[in-house]
């Protein structure tokens, strides 16, 4: 008995799905519309990349600002579907970042970076909320992360000051939807992306304890992995599940560099580092599969 | 019947563990390969030990249908066994003919679904490389020959997978979408060496399939200023042949509702456009006017093929 798939019903089928009509004609408008544009908008970023230095910075500021107002007076006066309105007010939202940059470029303000993108991320807050659009958010954490986080850098307790500050937004995200209608429940993409982020920081934290070995952060690093675990059995969630495990072989390769470092082994250290990854991954690779198994069954079950 | 299409699904890997399972396979394979570095093995012994550990990979593969089994035992014995062969030092292309016969073989009895999946993409991707091994240096006029030709049959097996009658035994049936994406991804890497007079050929075939799709929906007037239309598209196109077999792909993915290849010749048309006009032998601000005169006309397509909809 073969592994058999889903593949085979749909080919041994006399008839295999084509595209209709009404698809060849959404295909061709589509295709055209962002083949243009994408041609439009290239050939005007390297029209103003060509002539950049001879344009006044008034101009400069002007053009950026005419395009905000444009579409702030679209927004509110064009009916568009929600989405093209999200797309619109995240499209004004990166305006306001060249906008600041080209008066940072203009009057050579001698601001850093983590205080523009802090700039950038207060000047479209309130935009931010009013769409609800959350790749907006995503973009808006993005930024509003680079110019919080290096203040942590230089600080025994950087990565339990990172988690602490990642954990606060996961809780802002779960509490928010529930306290106030403004902001919708966060989709699973974003919850899960925030929670990786939130455990890959975890993990650094753990391999910095291992390497450098700043104690103090381990505590915090390992309350995350163990609420991660706990939120993997009771969702029965196989990628929550799995981030344990590939956390583990960073844990491993940390441990090696350790040691390699510690006793000057590199290559008896990478000899036993390949075994002791094979065994990791194989065990891993046996767990997770029986977990989905399992849950498959109660899944089945129910 | 559920509860057989329910253990079916149930036995399938999902994603992130076949993953982690190449990765294991790799590690696997890195440790074995590292006694033989090590030990310095002359060309014979390497041989001897590749046909060995090959012979392995294929009796467990026809012997277990085990996915898991065959990713950490039969694919790290044939990655083990091919790269020895490649320590050996023999002619590549001998070397390289000998492992597609043995990738070939393999696949046809292969139990393992991942297994054959990797052994189809495998052998796919040794065609090419071994009428490029046939001749000497990489940029040789025949090297650009052997391109066009292996994308031409590459492409033609794409596109006949639109009748699946044509591929009714049970092994190709069963790793059918391997086949398309196998198919698609390598004639999008190969045409990257094409000539650019070959861009004419697929340029040619794009405005074919496009006069048979508009004679199939659209009648009268519409049909003439569609065929007009299409011609000025795929005629833009032929400008270089990266553009024009990734527009080709597109409509044959489109056709078959094939979302993975028109992916893969999406981001194509994309690599493609961009080489194309950064190769441009022009003035930054006249490669500005090209580029906004040629969105300009795709913008118009859009306007008229919306209208032509309307009516």
């Amino acid at each position: 008995m073969t592994n058999l798939d889903s593949e085979l019903p749909n080919v041994t089928a006399s008839k295999v799905r084509l595209a209709d009509a009404a698809a060849w004609s959404r295909f061709t408008q589509i295709a055209s519309l962002v083949i243009g544009v994408g041609l439009f908008l290239s050939g005007l970023v390297f029209f103003f990349a060509y002539n950049w230095q001879l344009i006044h910075r008034f101009v400069k500021l002007g053009i950026v600002a005419f395009l905000m107002l444009a579409l702030m007076l679209s927004i509110i006066r064009v009916s568009m579907s929600t989405l093209v309105r999200n797309v619109a007010i995240s499209s004004m939202s990166v305006l306001v970042g060249a906008f600041l940059a080209i008066i940072g470029q203009a009057y050579n303000v001698e601001a850093d970076t983590h205080t523009f993108f802090l700039t950038w991320a207060l000047c479209i807050a309130v935009w931010v909320f009013i769409a609800d659009f959350y790749p907006l958010w995503l973009c808006f954490l993005a930024l509003i992360s680079i110019g919080v986080i290096p203040f942590f850098f230089g600080s025994l307790w950087c990565f339990s000051f990172i988690l602490l500050y990642g954990i606060a937004w996961l809780a802002f995200f779960f509490i928010a939807p529930k306290l106030t209608s403004i902001i919708s429940p966060a989709p699973s993409w974003f919850k899960n992306l925030l929670i990786t982020l939130v455990f890959g920081v975890a993990t650094v934290a753990i391999c910095d304890v291992i390497i450098v070995g700043h104690w103090p952060n381990i505590i915090l690093a390992l309350i995350v992995v163990a609420a991660i675990i706990n939120m993997a059995l009771k969702n029965k969630s196989l990628w929550f599940y799995t981030l344990p495990f590939l956390g583990g072989f960073c844990v491993i390769e940390a441990l090696a560099i350790k040691i390699a470092l510690k006793y000057d082994a590199i290559g008896e250290t990478i000899i036993l580092n390949i075994w002791i990854m094979i065994g990791a991954v194989v065990a891993s690779v046996f767990a997770i599969n029986s977990k989905r198994k399992e849950w498959k069954k109660q899944e089945i079950e129910e | 019947m559920d509860t057989i299409e329910q253990n079916k699904t149930a036995d399938r890997q999902s994603w992130p563990i076949k993953i982690l399972l190449f990765i294991g396979s790799l590690f696997i394979a890195a440790l074995v390969l590292s006694f033989f570095i090590i030990e310095s093995v002359d060309s014979i012994a390497a041989i001897l030990f590749s046909l060995m550990a090959l012979s392995g990979a294929v009796i467990h593969t026809v012997k277990s249908d085990n996915d898991t089994g065959a990713m950490l035992i039969a694919l790290p014995l044939f990655i083990t066994g091919y790269v020895l062969m490649f320590l050996s030092g023999w002619d590549e292309s001998l070397l390289l003919f000998i492992q597609l016969l043995i990738s070939a073989v393999s696949f046809y009895f292969s139990k393992s679904y991942s297994i054959g999946q990797i052994l189809l993409l495998y052998s796919l991707a040794l065609l090419p490389a071994i009428f490029f091994s046939f001749d000497g240096p990489f940029h040789s006029r025949h090297f650009h020959i052997y391109s066009f030709v292996i994308i031409l049959i590459y492409m033609v097996l794409y596109a006949a997978t639109i009748k699946p009658w044509l591929f009714s035994i049970d092994i190709i049936a069963r790793h059918i979408r391997t086949f398309k994406f196998s198919t698609a991804l390598i004639s999008a890497v190969l045409v990257f060496w094409a000539l650019p007079l070959y861009s004419i050929v697929f340029a040619a075939a794009s405005y074919a399939i496009s006069v048979v799709l508009l004679k199939k929906y659209v009648k009268g007037r519409n049909l003439i200023i569609g065929c007009v239309l299409a011609l000025l598209c795929c005629a833009s196109t032929a400008a270089y042949p990266v553009m024009a077999l990734a527009f080709l792909g597109m409509l044959l993915a489109f056709a078959m509702l094939d979302y993975v290849g028109l992916v893969i010749f999406s981001a194509t048309l994309i690599v493609g456009i961009s080489k194309f006009y950064y190769d441009l032998n022009m003035s930054l601000v006249n490669k500005s006017y090209m580029l906004l005169a040629s969105g300009a006309l795709f913008l118009l397509l859009f306007y008229c093929i919306k209208r032509l909809q309307n009516e």
